[in-house]
């Protein structure tokens, strides 16, 4: 990016310590006026794209109102983006007991600010902010040079131009989504003992957390996309090391549906756009399906190291979140999303999720009675909670049995797409029965949901069982809803409750 | 000391290529403005102040390490 500075006074060497940026350097101080006024200098031919003009009160020649009259000539004119600082008097100014310094400041930063509302290219710097800090000017260097400020006052110069031009660059985001599993904690909630505590690799969490919710506090929307049972989600969020809770989201997508979709109903649903939305998951090929699907939506690389995360994640609110401005109305917003959001219906669906999974790559093997990974088998077996119809768990003895025995076919999924190679990630067992099939078991890791993998599963299901009477059943548990309609969806018909059958040509 | 002002002038300047034998006019950055912003870094980087004069005579690493060790 590429910035001229004009002033009243010295102020070229705020270039020393904006690092990063391109200067151009055509006016001399001094002649800002004509630089804004003469529509052919080289300040309206540079290719700078953004201005700063710095103006000193205690050395402003000119009324305000023909600097006011300048600025909004030059912006009128211009396509660049224009900074400009509001001003304070040097503390020990002459008049302080008669209050006219205090009233020509107040005017003067009120009919700036008047001005940057009227024009979207033009942004303020807070001076105040500044001059809060003590020892920031040198009167020998302005004696020198026309340089007002010391070394401390460029760098706080700096630092506050380059914090506005970020937040111009990037704009500010309105709304952070957030993935629960690995993501607010670690772990898979429903699976495993989730981290989350005050001390150890749970407090990385507790930290996030922490600043998430320091957004929410700033004015920024969350809300929740996850993959998860509802209650399961909402038990994490009443983890007694949770900083966040129900109350601090907006809306929650809790749910197995695909997280395009989620996403965006969560646009719709708060009538924001979707360049909006900031979406973090520590999962890359859901980051990957957003990003594709979505690409106004933000979505920012997960760090690879856990132990990044807050360094990271400030990072993140600083391209994102940093605010131009945080009015009253700002807060006031989201008790009014709150409300809209409990009128709206839910939006429906969007239908290129197949289009999305196309993309994956997606290979499946299946390992038919395959005796090399019976360890695996019998782990998932026994760590399987969520897409799991029957819920039975086996040894390993077990499964060797299932695997040798010629009444049962053992069928594991071995799962790759253009990410990773997930392995061994589901399974089925078959038993030859009076001359039917029945489903013992069928599961499928979280790690593979909605891929369509099951369908495959099932398709290998009925090749092996040739034409034959297929029965299913599903019991339930406090965590497999999610797979009580499978077996409908496979087109098998209920004949009891929660026992299925798909009728063979045999 | 050499050492502490050089360090102070490459940061400034965002230039590792500066040696004790560099001096004013050598690199585009150390122009007169670049100069007297050398003369803020040390003063606040060191404490040590320095007379107007002093500022526009000691153009050179050499010049400034000989004036200020002589300060100190």
């Amino acid at each position: 990016m590429k910035i001229e500075i004009i002033s009243n006074i010295n102020m070229d060497s705020v270039k020393f310590y904006l690092k990063g940026y391109k200067f151009i350097q055509n006016c001399e101080f001094g002649n800002y006026m004509l630089d804004l006024l003469d529509d052919n200098s080289s300040l309206y031919k540079s290719e700078s794209e953004i201005v700063i003009l710095f103006i000193d009160i205690d050395d402003l020649m000119i009324k305000n109102s023909e600097l006011f009259d300048a600025i909004e000539f030059f912006i009128n004119k211009t396509k660049k983006t224009l900074i400009t600082n509001t001003i304070s008097f040097t503390p020990e100014y002459i008049d302080s007991f008669l209050n006219k310094t205090l009233q020509a400041e107040l005017s003067y930063n009120q009919n700036l600010l008047n001005l940057s509302n009227k024009y979207s290219n033009l942004f303020l710097l807070d001076f105040n902010k500044i001059c809060k800090f003590k020892n920031i000017i040198d009167e020998k260097f302005w004696y020198i040079g026309r340089i007002k400020y010391n070394k401390m006052g460029f760098e706080l110069i700096a630092r506050e131009v380059n914090k506005l031009i970020q937040t111009y660059k990037y704009g500010s985001k309105k709304v952070l989504v957030l993935d629960m599993d690995n993501t607010l904690w670690g772990g898979i909630i429903g699976e495993d003992e989730i981290k989350l505590s005050s001390d150890g690799i749970g407090k990385i969490y507790v930290d996030f957390q922490t600043k998430i919710k320091s957004l929410k506090d700033l004015g920024i929307l969350l809300c929740i996309c996850s993959k998860n049972n509802y209650e399961d989600g909402i038990k994490g969020l009443n983890h007694m090391h949770s900083i966040l809770k129900e109350d601090d989201f907006i809306i929650k997508k809790i749910n197995w549906n695909d997280k395009v979709s989620n996403i965006k109903e969560i646009a719709k649903e708060l009538n924001l756009g979707e360049n909006s939305i900031v979406f973090i998951d520590d999962n890359p090929v859901e980051r990957s399906l957003v990003k594709e699907f979505l690409p106004e939506v933000n979505v920012p690389d997960f760090p690879e190291d856990i132990y990044n995360l807050n360094s990271w994640f400030l990072k993140v609110i600083n391209n994102f979140f940093s605010r131009l401005n945080l009015t009253k109305e700002d807060i006031e917003k989201q008790k009014q999303y709150e409300a809209k959001i409990k009128r709206d219906a839910l939006a429906s669906s969007n239908n290129s999720y197949e289009k999305f999974l196309e993309s994956l790559n997606i290979e499946i093997d299946f390992l038919v009675d395959d005796e090399r990974y019976i360890n695996r088998y019998a782990q998932m077996t026994q760590k399987t909670n969520q897409f799991n119809l029957t819920t039975k768990r086996y040894t390993i003895a077990d499964m060797e049995k299932f695997v040798l025995d010629d009444n049962f076919n053992v069928i594991a999924v071995n799962y790759k797409d253009k990410f990773a190679n997930e392995g061994i990630t589901g399974l089925a067992i078959l038993e030859h029965k009076n001359g039917n099939i029945y489903i013992d078991t069928f599961l499928l890791s979280c790690r593979i949901l909605k891929r369509g993998v099951e369908s495959k599963l099932f398709s290998k299901i009925e090749k092996i069982s040739q034409q034959k009477d297929i029965y299913g059943e599903y019991i339930p548990t406090t965590k497999n809803a999610q797979t009580a309609e499978l077996y409908k969806s496979f087109n098998f018909k209920e004949i009891k409750e929660n026992k299925f059958i798909k009728k063979g040509n045999k | 000391m050499e050492e502490k002002i050089l360090n102070i002038v490459r940061e400034l300047f965002n230039n590792n290529s500066l040696t004790n034998n560099s001096k004013m006019g050598d690199i585009d950055e150390w122009d007169s403005l670049g100069h007297i912003n050398i003369f803020m870094s040390i003063e606040h980087e060191l404490g040590i102040s320095c007379d107007p004069e002093e500022v526009i005579e000691n153009d050179s690493i050499k010049k400034i390490v000989t004036l200020l060790t002589n300060k100190n």
